[in-house]
């Protein structure tokens, strides 16, 4: 069912976008503040995570750290150290967005209003903009961390023609495929 | 030693699954695969010496929800231990993936503390299945 995005759910929204990076962080260790004011900056030197969000209503939820907060993050997830934003830094802050994602999900079904998440993406640049649909309604929030300044801004928009239907859009012969395949592996060597 | 498979389509998650493994204690061979169809090869080669299956949820290609579907329909695979860990973290996902393998061994939503995970893992591994 789609819901009527209104002040009351944007600001229930916003507690959970900060439900989100708080609690991602505490299990890595880093320790996080929101600020009071937004800083309008350019994004430049930074790495752009993203994730679709679609169900009672449709969405994106974005992170945008510097490329140093992105090493960092990566080397506290992964236990090592990584210095330069590599295809390793960006896989890592796109997990950061599927688990805050994830986080914002769980959120939002313990108030039965479900929704999915799809598949992150990430990239990096310099001078990049984020602009947004003035249609669009969006929670923003800007984060002192012990790693660098981490934003976040879920937007969203009212879903009217009540999409259900992701999963089975992504539906393949690929797990029967697979399947057949194991089971004439096991046929070949049995135990 | 039976080995731990570990599904996720993120190389760091994978790495901070097996930190987390080694840190515990364990030194189980570990074999990683990114999405649900090397999952599948991968127990296809290794299924006498797999003892556990940590598979993430969404993944390109095949899900991990449906390699635990797929599990489940094998006798002789159904009763491998496989630990859900996912951001599916939702009563009605939990229920879905019970479904989809009535002998699931866990479910742990991500974020999750090392903690957490090992509490999952250590019965399974202790007993050197």
């Amino acid at each position: 069912m789609s819901i009527l995005l209104d002040k009351a759910f944007i600001h229930n929204l916003s507690v959970l976008l900060e439900k989100s990076l708080t609690e991602v962080a505490s299990t890595l260790g880093i320790s996080v503040t929101r600020k009071d004011l937004i800083s309008h900056e350019d994004f430049s030197d930074a790495v752009i995570c993203s994730i679709g969000i679609t169900g009672a209503f449709n969405g994106n939820l974005v992170i945008i750290l510097s490329q140093s907060a992105a090493c960092q993050l990566v080397s506290k997830m992964a236990g090592e150290a990584y210095t330069e934003v590599s295809d390793d830094v960006l896989d890592g802050c796109r997990e950061l967005a599927n688990m805050a994602a994830g986080v914002v999900m769980m959120g939002l079904s313990q108030q039965l209003c479900e929704v999915n998440i799809g598949l992150p993406t990430s990239l990096r640049g310099h001078t990049m903009h984020v602009r947004l649909n003035p249609i669009d309604k969006y929670v923003h929030q800007q984060y002192s961390t012990t790693i660098g300044d981490i934003e976040l801004i879920l937007v969203s928009r009212e879903n009217e023609s009540r999409i259900h239907e992701q999963s089975a859009s992504n539906t393949t012969d690929a797990p029967k495929d697979a399947l057949n395949s194991l089971l004439d592996k096991m046929k070949q060597n049995p135990s | 030693m039976k080995k731990i498979l570990v599904v996720d389509d993120s190389g760091i998650q994978r790495k901070m699954i097996i930190q987390i493994i080694r840190k515990a204690g364990f030194q189980n061979d570990v074999l990683e695969a990114s999405d649900g169809e090397k999952a599948i090869e991968s127990i296809g080669n290794n299924y006498q010496d797999i003892g556990l299956i940590l598979c993430d949820w969404i993944m390109s290609r095949m899900s991990g929800i449906e390699v635990v579907g797929a599990l489940a329909k094998i006798p002789l695979l159904a009763k491998l231990p496989v630990i859900m860990v996912t951001t599916e973290g939702t009563e009605a996902k939990i229920k879905e993936a019970k479904l989809a393998n009535a002998n699931l061994a866990g479910y742990v939503t991500k974020p999750f503390t090392p903690e957490r995970l090992k509490e999952m893992i250590n019965p399974i591994l202790a007993k050197g299945e």
